[in-house]
């Protein structure tokens, strides 16, 4: 094997869990610049020396992808894993406030979700449960039909409102998470200029 | 330089280099390092984005017994390009009146 190749299979073997395709294509991205260099006239170990370590460019992949990713889908979890993919390569001053700011990202919304299903769910027990109090009453021939329609009509009400809390959750959740990316992805490009 | 900035400045000098030409890794990297300095990684997570947006496409063409991987703008990314215009003749004003030579207090 020739050194580009030891070189090559290092940033493979760096990418073990990722599609075969996508690291294909990122390597034979990198084969092509290295042989295009070696042909005008470079040699080949300035070449491999001088374009990077081969787990720096495998880092820059697991960047790029978890960032795409997160940018796609932005779930809480994609979001940690992206923060997580950054903080293997960035320095020491930038690592901690950055755990700290995930830790509380993940509280913060991890006790919303907590405090909206809490309501919810206290919500809808009781306007169920009021609904059949309401209703052993009607039927004992103690209280008035209308009595069982409104405690009903609450009850629907307020499951449609359990329904639009919970989305709102979930969709606070995407929120931050856009914006936790936001902030890595302009770390991440400060971090390339500052090279 | 600002990193939003420089990442727009990015895909629309990518996108100027491409129509000019169809070319390949090595030498959009060489073209454009004269006017903006950009990283391997760097470029290649362009490239990507810029075909996922098909705003260029590839093709795969052989050249001294080697495979090289051409990239061609598409009509979209032309339009791209072109709407890119208005936008930098607005930046260009705001450079002009923030460069003026006068009393700066």
């Amino acid at each position: 094997m020739s050194a580009k190749q030891t070189f090559l299979e290092q940033v493979r073997d760096n990418l073990r869990r990722y599609p075969d395709g996508d690291v294909n294509d990122y390597i034979e991205y990198y084969d092509e610049l290295i042989s295009e260099r070696i042909a005008n006239g470079e040699a080949e170990s300035d070449v491999l020396e001088k374009i990077g370590k081969p787990k720096d460019i495998a880092t820059s992949f697991k960047q790029n992808n978890a960032i795409e990713r997160a940018v796609k889908k932005p779930t809480v979890s994609n979001g940690l894993k992206a923060l997580i993919a950054a903080l293997s390569v960035l320095s020491l001053p930038f690592l901690l406030p950055a755990i700290g700011v995930a830790i509380a990202l993940v509280s913060v919304v991890a006790g919303l979700f907590l405090c909206g299903l809490a309501v919810v769910a206290l919500g809808v027990v009781a306007a169920i449960l009021s609904t059949i109090d309401i209703a052993a009453i009607v039927f004992a021939g103690d209280a008035p039909v209308y009595l069982l329609l409104l405690t009903g009509g609450a009850t629907v009400v307020i499951v449609a409102l359990a329904y639009e809390v919970l989305r709102g959750l979930v969709f606070t959740s995407r929120w931050t998470t856009r914006a936790l990316i936001h902030t890595l992805k302009a770390r991440q490009n400060k971090k390339k200029e500052d090279k | 330089m600002d990193t939003q900035l420089k990442k727009g400045l990015l895909d629309v000098s990518v996108l100027k280099v491409l129509s000019l030409e169809d070319s390949y890794g090595y030498k959009i990297m060489n073209d454009l390092s004269t006017y903006i300095e950009v990283s391997e990684s760097g470029l290649y997570a362009i490239l990507k984005r810029l075909e996922q947006q098909g705003l260029v496409t590839t093709y795969k063409e052989e050249h001294d017994n080697r495979l090289r991987k051409y990239y061609r703008i598409t009509d979209s990314g032309v339009v791209k390009l072109q709407d890119f215009r208005p936008e930098f003749a607005k930046i260009e004003r705001i450079i002009q009146f923030v460069l003026k030579e006068g009393t700066e207090s």
